[in-house]
């Protein structure tokens, strides 16, 4: 991949990798680093894409992977576990701060599914090739990780029943 | 709720700009790999190493030292703590540490007030323990500070470095807190010698590849240094030292290429298999790519009955050990990533840590999926 074609990927999907880092590590330095050594992969890759979407999902599994093997390595090392820190300057609300401490409380690989899910609005069949899973266990984490969100967020009472 | 979140990541923006990003990949690209393609290499805090290329001035101090008791102090101190809720195994600290085969190291660091004496380092493939002094000079007022404090002395030989770091770290809205990737703990106090450790992540040498598991260690810092700042270039070698320590003096290890089964389904191979007396470290390549799936770190359940049911060590007395031996947090299973970081192979590799340091002479076999392994 030539300089020229790594500067107009990053254009088009800096964000987007950015944020879904963001979504697994919860910590804005790692997901920066996640970051970038997708888009160092993305620059050794000697491969075609057919069209920008394909390539989006080649960064996003190759994101997915290196933020779980950064969260693997982590525990490994026995380090301090990851200050999961709001994000500095970042204009939330009332909700959405709580919503952002809540949605960390929840695994990893949950939180992956719902950022890809919900806001990239990928379907459960392209999250399960972009992570290398079944459908059927997708569909399952999605499941889960609504429930255990919704149980949360009642609980603190960040959200009633009508707005969940 | 989707709508909060997803407004709540909509506000969410790299702190680099594209720019900032396209020059931190093209230049970082080569740091990466030169770092990768390093072998054994024990990486060290990044200041203790930044403070070896200063001053190095002759030892004279602690002159009663033995390497193997302050090693046996530091295997009390980490494998007690880590244990403190159940009874320590007898005589461990000496029977686990005679087995160590540390290396005593001579460096000594002048940083004015203080010097730094690297005493003694001893590692597996795993995982490094490095004992140093902090020798004081005779009439600085050292008295006034509790030990543990001289100890994280370290991690402020270079007050600039600190200053700046902590001033970008405040910019970013955390609390300066750059070096909490490495432990530095306090043995103890010898007149005006603050006797320390430091437990360090090494890479790990698996077969022809490198994974590289020191998230809090060079590769990282590598990858951070072009938005951090010009003032220091984290990818430097001098960032590093590569001890002349070997690690496999310690350790067994076979590669077998045994066949396993798990549920009489999907079957794999175990390829590598070392035990050295701070962990194990087992490989598994699995025939059918969806298994390694089954077997995320976090999907654990079939990974629990593997280690729950299957696994034992024997050693030449007749004992049998189980996962209790081992510590909880050590089971974690690592997929091995292609060049891109793609899981493509289905191989997962796990390194369990004992919970006290064994002798690997004494181990005769592991087994594993109903396949037992022998050691010479």
């Amino acid at each position: 991949m030539t300089a020229a074609d790594l500067e107009h990927y990053i254009g088009l999907f800096h964000k987007a990798v950015y944020r879904l880092a963001l979504s697994i590590v919860h910590n804005e330095a790692e997901a920066e680093d996640v970051c970038q050594n997708a888009f160092c992969k993305l620059f050794d890759y000697n491969g075609e894409f057919e069209a920008p979407e394909n390539c989006k999902a080649w960064l996003f599994k190759v994101t997915v992977n290196l933020s779980k093997n950064l969260l693997k390595s982590m525990r490994f090392t026995r380090s301090d576990e990851l200050d999961e820190n709001i994000p500095a300057n970042n204009g939330f609300t009332e909700n959405e701060t709580a919503l952002w401490e809540t949605v960390a409380k929840l695994p990893p690989k949950y939180r992956a599914a719902i950022h890809l899910y919900y806001y990239e609005g990928y379907s459960v069949k392209e999250i399960a090739d972009m992570t290398g899973e079944k459908v059927s266990a997708i569909t399952t984490r999605l499941a889960r990780a609504r429930e255990r969100l919704k149980k949360m967020l009642l609980r603190e009472g960040i959200y009633d029943e009508k707005r969940l | 709720m989707k709508n909060d979140y997803n407004s709540m990541y909509d506000k969410l923006c790299p702190q680099k700009s594209d720019d900032e990003l396209l020059q931190a990949v093209l230049t970082g690209k080569a740091d990466n790999m030169n770092i990768k393609h390093k072998k054994k290499t024990i990486i060290i805090p990044a200041l203790i190493a930044a403070a070896l290329c200063a001053t190095t001035v002759g030892v004279s101090a602690a002159n009663d030292w033995k390497l193997t008791g302050a090693m046996s102090n530091v295997m009390q101190n980490i494998f007690g703590k880590k244990n403190e809720l159940q009874p320590a195994d007898k005589d461990f600290t000496e029977y686990g540490f005679e087995n160590l085969r540390g290396k005593e190291l001579s460096d000594v660091i002048d940083c004015g007030e203080y010097k730094i004496a690297l005493k003694g380092v001893t590692a597996d493939k795993y995982t490094a323990f490095i004992v140093y002094d902090i020798v004081f000079d005779k009439d600085f007022d050292h008295k006034l500070k509790d030990g543990e404090e001289w100890c994280a002395l370290l991690n402020q030989t270079d007050s600039n470095r600190t200053e700046w770091l902590s001033e970008f770290y405040r910019k970013q809205g955390n609390q300066p807190n750059p070096f909490s990737y490495s432990q530095n703990e306090f043995l103890g106090m010898d007149g005006n010698i603050a006797h320390c450790y430091t437990e360090v992540a090494n890479s790990i040498p698996l077969q022809d590849k490198t994974l590289e598991l020191v998230s809090h260690g060079l590769y990282r810092r590598s990858a951070k240094a072009p938005y951090i700042g010009k003032e220091i270039d984290c990818s430097n070698d001098e960032f590093s030292i590569t001890f002349d320590f070997d690690t496999s003096a310690s350790s067994k290890t076979i590669e077998p290429n045994s066949k396993i089964s798990v549920d009489g389904a999907s079957e794999g191979k175990i390829t590598y298999l070392s035990v050295s007396p701070f962990g194990l470290m087992i490989n598994i390549v699995w025939d059918d790519s969806e298994k390694m799936g089954k077997i995320d770190y976090e999907d654990s359940e079939e990974l629990d009955k593997i280690i729950n049911e299957t696994f034992r060590v024997k050693f030449k007395d007749g004992t049998e050990k189980d996962i209790s031996a081992f510590d909880d947090d050590g089971w974690n299973t690592l997929v091995s990533y292609d060049d891109f970081g793609m899981a493509e192979k289905a191989e997962n590799s796990m390194f369990p840590h004992w919970k006290y340091p064994v002798n690997v002479d004494d181990i005769v076999s592991v087994t594993l999926c109903g396949q037992t392994f022998e050691f010479d």
